[in-house]
């Protein structure tokens, strides 16, 4: 049995065939696919695009798990100093913020870009920064949650503060934090290449920063559509780990 | 050991310049050298959850004490477990596991993890992993692991809410069967009737109007069926009695 969405890419793969292929192929919009096809190969062999898409990969991907990291470690630092007033810090900590949230995310880019120059870290580093005032209010939102019943339950026990923070309110909190980076990461993305278009460094972004300036339509167009298959495959199994690995969400 | 709570007081900010009083100068008693399960029936908004999480020391009271034993709270009652409305199994253990969830090498043994899992009724589930709506299994993890700690005395706080009728009555028999054997005391605060009235050795009682005590009662008859409780005379006879004085649902 085709499912619809299969049905729907077909037509519109026929629709643009005709339309681009056959019909108008020299238009300066849409390439033809058979130009697609031969910009695939010249970003190959002229612009080293594996090595240039494996060094944005790891930047995201790293980043990505950065983050995790660093929100593990700001959490463990923060009941380490409060886990008896975290329930209570909460609500005011989520307030201070989604403040970061309503800042555009070009402008942080900039002034990191400006503060730093000519790190080659500058991508990880704006990546990270810019997700992690939402995965720090995953962690702190109780709103709705049972948080605070294991913790009373499990500190009734005679249990640690900061081991019942660690190894249960952490651990409670993982799935939403990580479900928000999995369906943010074509976001990520985005700051990544764009990062590596403002300082044409290497990286899809680099490359994404030549094409421009020759205004290479059908580069452009190839790079566009390669990397959406990719992270669209790439967020698919993501989402199958996730499913596996919090089963009991 | 005898529980007196004298002339407690809480309440809460909600917004700046406005306090919620929860109770005021709450008086109580609780026997637990004549009984081993006591209900507090209230109706909601009552601060049965507050007064619990005061007994378990969580909560500062405004004012009043808990008196145990003649001596002040936490001198001599150390070992409190509260077992909240929500279930607080560790989803992503296995039954076994969050048995022994938090113990270290020396307080853990495999006799006392097994005679604990026979107790709470899951034996050959050992390595099982329950899903998360599976509320009466999830309460017995919950009930399991609180007695590995040998409490003094277990806080049950409305948990029978979520658990079908059918299941219901697996847990309080389980509850009761635990209660033989472990000779523990537990303390249940709930709105329903039927709960206190299947489970209890007394049940205390709180009027519509906060703070009031109405009464206290003592269950002398014991049934192994809910539905031979409700058609009881006994259970009837409560039931008039308290209907006009607090709101309740059965």
């Amino acid at each position: 049995m085709i499912s619809t969405k299969v049905k729907i890419f077909v037509f519109v793969l026929v629709i643009y065939l005709i339309l681009f292929e056959f019909l108008f192929p020299a238009n300066g919009v849409f390439p033809p696919v058979s130009v697609i096809f031969l910009s695939v190969n010249e970003l190959v062999e002229h612009y080293n695009f594996i090595s240039n898409l494996a060094s944005t990969f790891a930047a995201v991907y790293i980043s990505i798990l950065a983050n995790y990291l660093v929100t593990k470690f700001l959490f463990a630092i923060i009941v380490w100093m409060k886990a008896e007033k975290f329930f209570e810090m909460s609500e005011i900590t989520q307030s201070i913020l989604s403040t970061f949230f309503n800042i555009p995310f070009i402008l942080i880019t900039l002034l990191i870009l400006v503060w730093l120059p000519d790190l080659i870290y500058d991508k990880y580093i704006i990546a990270t920064l810019l997700f992690l005032p939402q995965s720090l209010s995953n962690v702190f939102e109780n709103k709705n949650s049972d948080k605070k019943e294991y913790y009373y339950f499990y500190k009734s026990l005679g249990i640690k503060s900061n081991q019942v923070m660690n190894k249960v309110i952490f651990r409670l909190s993982e799935p939403k934090l990580l479900l928000s980076l999995i369906k943010n990461h074509s976001f990520i993305w985005s700051v990544i290449l764009i990062t590596e278009f403002i300082q044409q460094q290497q990286g899809i972004g680099g490359i994404l920063f030549t094409v421009f300036k020759y205004q290479d339509i059908s580069l452009i167009f190839t790079v566009a559509l390669l990397l959406s298959i990719l992270v669209s495959i790439v967020q698919k199994i993501l989402i199958l780990l996730y499913d596996k690995i919090y089963f009991w969400k | 050991m005898i529980i007196n709570i004298k002339n407690l007081s809480k309440s809460f900010i909600i917004k700046a310049g406005y306090n919620k009083e929860i109770f005021h100068d709450l008086n109580l008693s609780l026997n637990f050298d004549e009984n081993n399960f006591i209900s507090l029936i209230a109706p909601s908004g009552f601060g049965k959850s507050t007064l619990l999480k005061i007994i378990a020391g969580f909560i500062k009271p405004d004012s009043g004490k808990i008196i145990v034993n003649e001596n002040n709270l936490n001198k001599t009652l150390n070992n409190v477990v509260y077992i909240p409305t929500e279930t607080v199994s560790i989803p992503w253990l296995s039954v076994k596991k969050n048995i022994e969830f938090g113990l270290s090498e020396n307080e853990l043994s495999e006799s006392k993890t097994n005679f604990i899992i026979s107790l709470i009724g899951l034996e050959g589930y050992e390595d099982h992993i329950p899903d998360k709506n599976s509320f009466g299994f999830r309460f017995r993890i919950a009930l399991g692991r609180a007695l590995y700690s040998d409490p003094e005395l277990i806080l049950l706080d409305e948990p029978f809410n979520k658990l079908d009728s059918f299941t219901k009555e697996e847990i309080f028999l389980m509850l009761k069967n635990v209660i033989k054997q472990y000779n523990s005391r537990f303390l249940l605060t709930t709105s329903g009737l039927l709960d206190a009235a299947f489970l209890s050795d007394e049940i205390i009682l709180f009027s519509k109007d906060e703070n009031i005590l109405s009464e206290y009662l003592k269950v002398e008859q014991r049934y192994t069926h809910i539905n031979d409780m409700l058609q009881s005379e006994f259970f009837n006879r409560i039931l008039n009695k308290i209907q006009t004085k607090i709101s309740l649902k059965l």
